[in-house]
């Protein structure tokens, strides 16, 4: 048995792994994904922050978002609550619970309008404030 | 590589990066990810699947493993993670046709036994259990030393032994009668 598996690369390479090819389209392929999904994130992010420029619930904020055309929140608001935490914890946003309404208020604080300002401005800055958020 | 990988980190071109790992280790993981679900289409959709993730994660790896073994750990849990998934318990895949590429010039008595015999064998490999027929692979196939296939498995050394001990039992008893 020994010697028979000793030979198995051999084997392998010359009948399993022979059609098996790792192809340049498949290269290309993966690259676009990850590209969409960076420009999504990105967008989100962007919409996100802009949206806060004035006192949102969170409730609010997924039926803002919604217009907008995003999608990635749709039953899975739990995600929209996490990037907001997320926010408030760099010191992006801040929070404050209203008594009358009874509901948590989400604002930009300076720091995120600052942030918002200069990836709105500057196309090649964008991408690296954002990126730094998204990096955590 | 490893000291390439730390430096273009820093750089933040993350993108130039994956492109690099993709170009080394592209084939090798699609193979790894083979001897898994044992199914070209499937092997090459979740090897796509892996890369992403490799990319979304490139910020987790430490430097502390080397990134061949970090990226090796991933797409070996993605691969479980799949075999364990619902999709696969319960949508069945059309098996591809068997590969015969035997050319008329090789149809020599003697080479036509050895090919069978290791045909049978790697068709017995395939139909070992996971944890037996990824000791098998990663030992002879990849020729990994018994260490880093207990990390790369997440087990000790000890239990590589026993397990590849195990899965050559198992191959002689469907192969030899």
């Amino acid at each position: 048995m020994e010697n028979r598996l000793r030979n198995l690369k051999k084997a392998m390479d010359r009948k399993t792994f022979s059609e098996l090819n790792f192809s340049e389209e498949h290269r290309k392929n993966i690259l676009e994904k990850i590209k969409r999904q960076d420009e999504s994130e990105e967008t989100i992010l962007l919409a996100v922050m802009q949206l806060l420029a004035q006192d949102r619930t969170g409730f609010e904020l997924t039926k803002l978002l919604r217009g907008r055309g995003i999608q990635k929140f749709e039953e899975n608001e739990g995600f929209l609550y996490t990037l907001l935490h997320r926010l408030e914890q760099t010191g992006y946003l801040q929070s404050s619970w209203c008594l009358e309404t009874e509901a948590k208020y989400y604002q930009l604080t300076d720091k995120g309008r600052k942030a918002l300002r200069k990836a709105e401005k500057k196309q090649s800055k964008k991408q690296f404030v954002l990126k730094e958020l998204l990096e955590w | 590589m490893e000291e390439l990988i730390l430096e273009m980190l820093d750089t933040e071109d993350k993108e130039a990066l994956i492109d690099e790992i993709m170009n080394r280790y592209g084939q090798e993981v699609l193979k790894l990810v083979f001897s898994y679900v044992n199914n070209r289409a499937v092997a090459e959709d979740l090897t796509q699947d892996i890369f992403v993730k490799c990319y979304q994660s490139l910020h987790t790896y430490s430097g502390k493993a080397k990134l061949r073994t970090w990226l090796w750990r991933i797409a070996i849990n993605h691969c479980k993670d799949f075999l364990k998934s619902w999709y696969n318990k319960n949508v069945v895949i059309t098996e591809e046709e068997p590969i015969n590429n035997t050319t008329q010039k090789e149809l020599v008595e003697q080479t036509i036994i050895q090919k069978e015999e290791d045909d049978q064998l790697i068709a017995a490999i395939m139909k070992l259990p996971i944890k037996y027929r990824e000791a098998i692979y990663l030992y002879y196939y990849e020729e990994l030393p018994i260490k880093e296939i207990a990390q790369l498995t997440e087990v000790g050394d000890n239990t590589v032994k026993t397990r590849l001990r195990r899965a050559k039992e198992l191959l002689k008893v469907q192969l030899e009668g």
